[in-house]
């Protein structure tokens, strides 16, 4: 635990520093969400309908552009060869920097959204269930997308490879994400939310307890 | 320091990459106190053998033992071309993380041995090449490996770089420990074993 900890805050220092891929991110997102309103016009109602829809593929765009990085620096500059014969083990530090992705990532888009969701016009009584729902799902692309940087991380030009690999496995949380905030918006608050609540949780805690392991097994047999 | 002591075996060690044979049945054995010295001209396949011996890259056959044991990646310690040094930390910084992890204490003895005292709040980015790479050598007192693996260790240090990582070797060897260099410059003046890559 020791060991985790240690890792966790090098790992954070380094993600929130000069370089850190979470200023792309948020201006990414942050851009998205204002030009998409002027995009498809003041249709307020229309706006309010599609937002939730909205915020989660801007979400899953973002994630995209960071994945790259996860594994990528500390490849080339060497230190992932640290890691790997050092005294941590590879599922360790497969989880330290998932859950740094999502820190780093994430959670400034989750502290952004109620700010940005006014130019969606989305309805303010139902912004802390939209919160929850990016709470319990975003883990989840964390720790799938570990799986995609792995997967390429000794191709040199895999800035393509990542989407395609990683985009069939955020379909699950796209559909569940927007649909269990859209089922608000149109029937209220009914079971259909609490179910998709739960099976976006259910997605978040598979991926949290399976793609560290297999992160380091690709790690293991791709790297070289 | 403690090191374990122990023997490490490797026995016909071959390597194929993309089709491309880069050495073929490699074997030697090196007991505790010994060093083993690589060389070999440029692409003659010294850093792929190193890495083959840390299990970072894949062999094509053989097998490597310490100590009559095949898992051997808690035995190894590498310092390679890539140093590992991130830019936007500080060498203070750097040796901390390294020296909680294999619980070393005296790290700032080690940042004063290396000449790095003086520049231990500077970012990482802002050091020479040399320093860079007395870092990395120095994180190779804080590590309690037993097998030491130096890939051209003393390309960008001075003089007195090299009589560091001397002393640094002759200590471990002193200690029981296992050293293998690749080396293009003879800077040592006695091994046990010599592999020619050629």
């Amino acid at each position: 635990m020791k060991n985790f900890k240690l890792l966790f805050l090098r790992e954070i220092k380094g993600s929130f520093g000069l370089k850190g891929s979470y200023i792309l991110s948020l201006t990414f997102f942050s851009i998205s969400i204002i030009l998409l309103p002027i995009g498809i016009g003041p249709n307020k109602g229309f706006l309010s309908s599609i937002s939730p829809g909205l915020i989660w593929v801007s979400i899953i765009l973002t994630t995209l552009l960071s994945l790259n990085n996860i594994f990528r620096e500390d490849f080339n500059d060497g230190t992932l060869d640290l890691y790997k014969t050092g005294p941590l083990s590879i599922i360790e530090i497969c989880f330290v920097k998932a859950i740094v992705h999502w820190v780093s990532n994430f959670l400034p888009l989750i502290f952004i959204t109620p700010i940005l969701s006014i130019f969606l016009d989305f309805p303010s009584n139902i912004l802390i269930y939209l919160i929850l729902s990016l709470v319990l799902g975003t883990p989840s692309l964390s720790f799938i997308g570990i799986l995609g940087s792995s997967l390429t991380l000794s191709l040199k030009q895999n800035n393509l490879l990542i989407p395609l690999i990683i985009f069939p496995l955020f379909i699950p949380i796209l559909i569940f994400g927007s649909g269990s905030i859209s089922s608000l918006i149109f029937i209220g608050f009914e079971d259909i939310f609490i179910r998709q609540i739960l099976i976006l949780s259910g997605i978040s805690g598979l991926s949290v307890a399976l793609c560290p392991f297999l992160c380091s097994y690709i790690l293991d047999v791709n790297y070289d | 320091m403690e090191i374990n002591m122990g023997k490490l075996n490797v026995s016909n060690l071959t390597c194929y990459r993309s089709g491309n044979e880069i050495f073929k049945n490699i074997s030697f054995s090196l007991d505790d106190g010994q060093i083993c010295l690589l060389t070999g001209a440029n692409g003659s396949g010294k850093t792929t053998l190193l890495r083959v011996l840390a299990g970072l890259t894949p062999s094509s056959s053989g097998f490597i033992e310490y100590n009559n044991l095949s898992s051997l990646n808690d035995n190894f310690y590498i310092l390679g071309h890539k140093l590992g040094i991130k830019d936007e930390i500080t060498p203070y910084e750097d040796l901390l993380f390294w020296s909680s992890l294999y619980e070393y204490k005296n790290f700032e003895d080690t940042l004063k041995r290396f000449d790095l005292f003086n520049s231990k709040s500077l970012k990482c980015k802002y050091l020479s090449h040399g320093q860079k790479q007395r870092l990395a050598i120095s994180r190779l007192s804080i590590s309690k490996k037993p097998i030491w693996l130096l890939d051209e260790p003393i390309s960008s240090l001075d003089k007195q770089g090299i009589s560091l990582l001397k002393d640094l070797i002759d200590k471990h060897i002193y200690l029981g420990g296992i050293a293998i260099i690749s080396s293009h410059i003879d800077f040592l003046k006695k091994y046990d074993f010599r592999i020619d890559m050629d």
